[in-house]
């Protein structure tokens, strides 16, 4: 409490302006604590007079209060500095006071109490691990970036950089793209790699004796931080290696010493012309782990590399970079790697060319299990139904095929009825893009194709998951399920989830496949509708439909 | 219901099933069976398991990781550090309260609530310098002189490049 002794002037203040308080209402102002100032409003005559230009006719008395008013005044600015200095010396006492609080915070911080193993869960998920699945993805990635996750990790105390360097799975990824700008001179080249190798060893190092996945994008075919890689080829598990034809020539030193390796991705950086005169390709050739294989502009796969064909499940031979003279061999090619690759049970196929194809010998593969074929555009649809008419496939249960949308009147559906029926197999999942899918009856009234297939025995009462991207009238009817009287869809009874890829097309009845979905997801076994981002519905009252479905079905 | 007591000696009920989403404690009662005495969890305060148990009732009835599931399989994979709409709501917390509820996940052996603890921290340190990452932890440079060269050349290493 205050030590306020200044009371006195209270009954002096209100005895001397006693002659002028005649209007009390005004509410009094208590500025300190009890026993302190109670400073009343002015009289109404001074007010009174305040409100004129008339000297005062009895000026002692006002000059009497103001004296007094004046010393209060004074007396509450002492008071009001004492206040303060205690405010200042308080505030001060605060702020140590938190500091203190602070300081005892910090030290019981539950990171201190974290112990290595929730550290390292906590980091694993702020580093990038390399997939190499998405190589457009790897490429942005700099795996010798110190200031990037895990080297800044390690930089921050003693004991995260323990954890840090003790955990050969955060270093078990890298990614390096080399393929930036070479520096200017001869001198600078050299240096630069000898600390690129530099921090590639530490790199190395400290994923100890951890699998490796590892992405490199370099157009030398020779490089020291290739070098240094091929030196712990015995723990490559997932190797992504875009190089030229001489980079992988210059491999062979590796060869049987791939224990390890269970996937690799092989992108050429250079043209077919150059694969033409490049002899085999023998770094792989001992792989005992090795089971995915993805290819990437290499054309003629199965002559140009070594590989253990008759272990690999999963294959893909992708071309997306234009066409060239070579791929009027792709179909043969493809049906190379098919018949070498006796365990496959995925496939995705590039399947295009111009003019005759190379004939085709006749492929029945019992494993293959998921196939998806793409016709790049501009190729023959012949070069397709070619690929298609030698192949049969009994363990098929997933197709996916993309012809481009360019072709029109959009392909048959023909030569997919004919490996299916010859294949004896039972579909499970079917993506159709750039495909005639009506159903309504030609001009002589048979069935159309896409009806025969959607009633073939290898679709009708397996296929459970549909992905289209063209929805012409007839085919949304017949999709429709129908009243009481036949509750169960009459087409692809099983069908649990319907997909469809790209836009909205202009064509589309929205309210007529709103209809056809909201029928479906009334039947018990249907699971789901998925649409592509682009699909939008543009007809409101069918949107406001399909959404509500989402809230009753979700 | 299961009654669980916390190390500031305060007493919660919860369902078994809300209960039993804690490895710890599923393993607890399945050692004890059928019986009425309560679990002491001196590892967790009240305010702290008052949010786990928050997580716990709002997760019921989801599928919990199986027992054996190999968690290096997926170690070198890109992870995820998405977070669920709700998740990151309930996650909203100081820092101090969100590393008390992923050390109580790690105790209590919740893995679910350890993913979104810790996801929420790697974003908050994911691309952050070290200096940056010891400010917004209170954490000390305590590396020793030699540390710190060492620390130095690597990273004049990588400007070299």
């Amino acid at each position: 409490m205050m030590d306020v002794s200044l009371s006195y002037l209270d009954s002096s203040l209100i005895s001397d302006f006693s002659s002028f308080s005649q209007d009390h209402s005004s509410v009094c102002i208590n500025t300190l604590d009890a026993g302190s100032y109670i400073i009343e409003p002015l009289p109404s005559s001074v007010n009174e007079l305040l409100n004129t230009n008339e000297a005062p006719l009895h000026s002692k008395p006002l000059q009497c209060s103001l004296r007094e008013a004046e010393t209060v005044v004074s007396d509450l600015n002492q008071h009001l500095a004492k206040m303060q200095a205690e405010v200042a010396q308080c505030t001060l006492k605060r702020d140590q006071a938190v500091s203190i609080v602070q300081s005892y915070r910090n030290i019981l911080h539950p990171l201190r109490r974290t112990p290595p193993e929730v550290l390292l869960e906590i980091f694993s998920y702020c580093v990038d691990f390399v997939d190499t699945e998405h190589p457009e993805a790897c490429q942005k990635l700099d795996s010798l970036d110190t200031k990037r996750e895990p080297w800044n990790l390690g930089q921050v105390c003693k004991y995260w950089r323990s954890v840090v360097l003790e955990c050969p799975r955060l270093w078990s990824s890298l990614s390096l793209n080399l393929l930036t700008k070479p520096p200017n001179s001869a001198q600078a080249k050299k240096s630069d790699s000898a600390s690129a190798v530099v921090l590639l060893s530490h790199y190395l190092r400290r994923s100890k004796d951890c699998a490796l996945t590892i992405a490199i994008f370099t157009s030398q075919p020779t490089h020291p931080l290739l070098s240094l890689l091929c030196g712990h080829s015995n723990r490559w598990s997932d190797m992504l290696l875009s190089l030229p034809t001489a980079g992988f020539q210059s491999l062979s030193i590796i060869n049987g010493c791939l224990p390890s390796l269970r996937a690799l991705h092989l992108r050429s950086l250079d043209s077919e012309i150059t694969w033409a005169s490049t002899p085999v390709i023998d770094a792989f050739e001992y792989a005992p782990k090795l089971v995915l294989l993805r290819a990437h502009e290499i054309p003629n796969i199965t002559s140009q590399f070594l590989l253990p064909w008759d272990q690999i499940t999963y294959c893909s031979n992708h071309f997306p970079n234009g066409e060239v003279v070579a791929r009027n061999e792709i179909n043969r090619s493809n049906m190379d790697m098919l018949s070498k690759t006796t365990r496959l049970r995925h496939a995705t196929l590039l399947c295009s060319g111009h003019g005759p194809s190379l004939p085709l010998a006749p492929l029945k593969h019992e494993f293959l299990t998921c196939i998806t074929l793409e016709l790049i555009r501009r190729s023959s649809l012949d070069l397709l139904d070619q690929f298609l008419d030698a192949l049969t496939l009994p363990s098929l249960r997933s197709l996916r095929m993309t012809v481009s949308s360019r072709h029109r009147p959009r392909p048959s559906v023909q030569p997919i009825v004919r490996l299916l029926e010859r294949s004896k197999c039972s579909l499970i999942k079917m993506r159709l893009k750039g495909f005639e899918t009506d159903v309504s009856p030609d001009v002589a009234g048979s069935p159309s194709t896409f009806r025969v297939l959607l009633t073939s025995k290898a679709i009708r009462d397996s296929l459970q998951v549909i992905c289209l991207a063209y929805f012409p009238n007839s085919l949304l009817q017949a999709l429709t399920v129908g009243g009481t009287e036949t509750p169960a869809p009459v087409l692809l009874p099983r069908l649990k989830h319907l997909r469809v890829s790209g836009a909205c097309p202009v064509e589309l009845d929205q309210t007529l496949f709103v209809s056809m979905v909201e029928s479906r997801v009334k039947y018990t076994k249907f699971g789901s509708l998925v649409t592509s981002s682009q699909f939008v519905l543009t007809n409101q009252e069918a949107k406001k439909r399909l959404d509500e479905l989402d809230t009753k079905y979700p | 219901m299961v009654t669980l007591v916390t190390s500031d000696n305060e007493k919660f009920t919860a369902d078994k099933e809300v209960a039993e989403r804690s490895v710890l404690i599923k393993n607890m009662l399945e050692d004890v069976g059928e019986s009425d005495q309560p679990i002491p969890l001196p590892n967790v305060s009240s305010s702290v398991l008052k949010k786990v148990l928050e997580y716990c009732e709002h997760h019921r009835g989801e599928p919990l990781p199986a027992a054996d599931a190999d968690t290096t399989q997926d170690d070198t994979r890109k992870r995820t550090t998405d977070i669920s709409e709700w998740d990151q709501k309930f996650i909203t917390v100081d820092q101090e309260m969100l590393f008390e509820i992923i050390l109580a996940a790690n105790y209590l052996d919740i893995k679910s609530l350890l993913d979104v603890g810790c996801k929420t921290v790697a974003n908050m340190i994911k691309g952050k310098t070290p200096e940056e990452i010891r400010k917004l932890f209170n954490i000390v440079n305590d590396f020793t002189p030699e540390e710190e060269a060492q620390i130095k050349k690597e990273n004049e290493w990588a400007e070299d490049r």
